[in-house]
């Protein structure tokens, strides 16, 4: 496999490429976690299978889209896990908490809780999008929808974040 | 607002997000600390401490965290999210039925042949706060007097008696439980929602649905099982789309509809799922018909005869797994025909097909694929 760096060795190597990726994973991974020990979890399982399969990856080129494939499964396994949890709701409060007490100004907390309201795979979808800027076809191969239902689902998030912000309404099909 | 302005809000909005300062470590430590040897040990003990929190929380709150209903709805398999995503689903106007101080409606609904999705809402006016609420004796009838479910017979016969019905017309969808789900979406106060997934192998094209309830359970504040009486009975208009459905069927074009001993009957496509019916006769030496039904199943079940894996995929390359399964399906023996018969259920919906479809089964390490065709 071409080296993405010269002169380092696999291990420098793969410290690379975590490293390049790791606040794209973070975006990801946080779009659907809240907890950040769970998403440090899911990073840290993901950089356990890079580990582990980076020989068999053959078009390095492609190693962003791998990776955030492996990391929402691993997302999605923690959030099954935890499905039934009900202190997954307090999570949410206290993140929201941590908004307030922080330097964010009161446009900025609003539109962070607008986010945090849409479907789980809203959320996904548009971290994958503007959070990490790939292109519908790229995020069609990542989570395995068809491009029309990524594009429709992107449609109706954004009416719906555009009549909060408007109109303070909630009517949104999840 | 317009789309490009809401297009560099969320541009801006991803960009400003950061990670704490122990994330930037993470990679050097995983090279360092060789986790990945360590890695099964690992997940044993977060398994074991997750399966630990997961009891505590669950016998201490049994509370689901289901954002909606609709979400709750598209957790069932794939298929359902795929429906939803197309706007497969209806929101029910309804005024609440109310009796006993406790107020019930149907909020969401789906409904194809195979599955009957209905999200309740109900307002608790009572004293006391409940929740794991349980309908113990709901039954649903359609505009014909088609049972469409009923899980008590008690209640059935009360249901003809009170409705100038025989009971012992009792239709295909009837009280033979063809399995079912409830989710308790919400507890919140007074305000609970219930979601009940009702599977069938061929609901009937509806415009009306009544549902009677007579008894709800619940469990109190200290966890006591309550049983509250009261006469609750809604009418759900059903929605065009959901009555004028159609759905898809495929056959097998080129002969290839045996393999390992399973003949592929047909595919039926609909708005959620898909269902592959089949039959054969296994080739197992040491059964013979003379052994019970019961037994030769617990040995297909035990042996999985006809296959290991097996997947559908489209055209385009797109995979579909099994999806749950209840009691509408399965492998079972039939007598009238000597033959093994089964349906099997796929998350693929009428939303992502293709003119062809390939159905591949895999055993013993050994892949072979089916083409069927609409």
């Amino acid at each position: 496999m071409k080296k993405l760096k010269e002169n380092t060795d696999e291990n420098d190597e793969i410290c690379y490429i975590f490293e390049k990726y790791m606040l794209d994973m973070y975006k990801v991974a946080k779009s659907r976690l809240y907890d950040e020990e769970d998403v440090y979890d899911a990073i840290q399982e993901t950089g356990y299978r890079l580990y582990k399969n980076m020989k068999k990856i053959k078009q390095p080129e492609k190693i962003k889209i791998w990776l955030l494939k492996v990391l929402i499964n691993e997302c999605n396994k923690i959030y099954n896990r935890k499905k039934k949890e009900v202190k997954l709701q307090e999570k949410i409060y206290e993140e929201e908490l941590k908004n307030v007490n922080s330097n964010y100004s009161n446009e900025e907390i609003e539109f962070d809780f607008i986010i945090k309201s849409l479907n789980k795979d809203d959320r996904l979808i548009f971290s994958l999008y503007y959070g990490n800027k790939l292109t519908i076809k790229e995020i069609s191969k990542i989570i395995g929808k068809n491009e029309n239902t990524i594009k429709t689902r992107m449609k109706r998030a954004k009416e719906y974040i555009k009549d909060r912000l408007e109109k303070g309404e909630e009517k949104y099909e999840k | 607002m317009k789309n490009s302005e809401l297009d560099m809000k969320l541009y801006n909005y991803y960009n400003k997000i950061e990670m704490s300062p122990k994330f930037y470590t993470l990679p050097k430590s995983i090279a360092k600390t060789n986790y990945y040897k360590n890695n099964k040990t690992y997940i044993l003990k977060l398994s074991i401490a997750c399966m630990l929190l997961l009891m505590i929380c669950t016998v201490t709150f049994g509370k689901n965290i289901y954002m909606s209903i609709l979400e709750a709805m598209a957790e069932v398999h794939e298929g359902v999210s795929v429906a939803i995503n197309n706007d497969y689903y209806a929101e029910i106007e309804m005024e609440y039925a109310n009796s006993n101080k406790i107020k019930l409606k149907v909020s969401e609904f789906i409904m194809d042949d195979y599955n009957l999705f209905l999200g309740f809402k109900i307002e608790n006016n009572r004293m006391e706060e409940i929740r794991n609420i349980k309908f113990q004796d709901m039954t649903i009838t359609d505009e014909y007097n088609n049972l469409i479910f009923c899980d008590d017979k008690e209640a059935y016969d009360k249901y003809c008696k009170e409705n100038n019905m025989r009971s012992e017309r009792i239709t295909e969808y009837s009280l033979t439980n063809r399995g079912y789900g409830i989710e308790q979406v919400k507890q919140d106060g007074n305000e609970l929602e219930v979601l009940y997934k009702l599977c069938s192998d061929g609901y009937p094209k509806s415009k009306e649905l009544h549902i009677q309830i007579h008894t709800i359970e619940a469990k109190g504040e200290k966890g006591e099982t309550l049983k509250l009486d009261g006469i609750w009975k809604m009418k759900v208009n059903v929605p065009k789309e959901f009555y004028e459905r159609n759905y898809i069927t495929y056959q097998v074009k080129d002969g290839s509809d045996a393999k390992y001993g399973m003949h592929i009957d047909n595919m039926v496509v609909t708005d959620t799922q898909t269902v592959v019916s089949y039959k054969g006769n296994y080739n197992i030496d040491n059964i013979t018909f003379n052994n019970t039904e019961e037994e030769i199943l617990d040995f297909i079940d035990n042996n999985r005869s006809f296959y290991d894996e097996i997947k559908l995929k489209n055209e385009k390359g797109e995979i579909f797994n099994t999806a749950s399964m209840t009691d509408a399906f399965g492998t079972y023996y039939s007598k009238e025909n000597e033959q093994f018969e089964g349906r099997l259920p796929f998350e693929l919906t009428k939303y992502d097909i293709t003119d062809k479809i390939y159905l591949i089964i895999i055993k013993n390490g050994e892949e072979k694929v089916i083409n069927l065709e609409r």
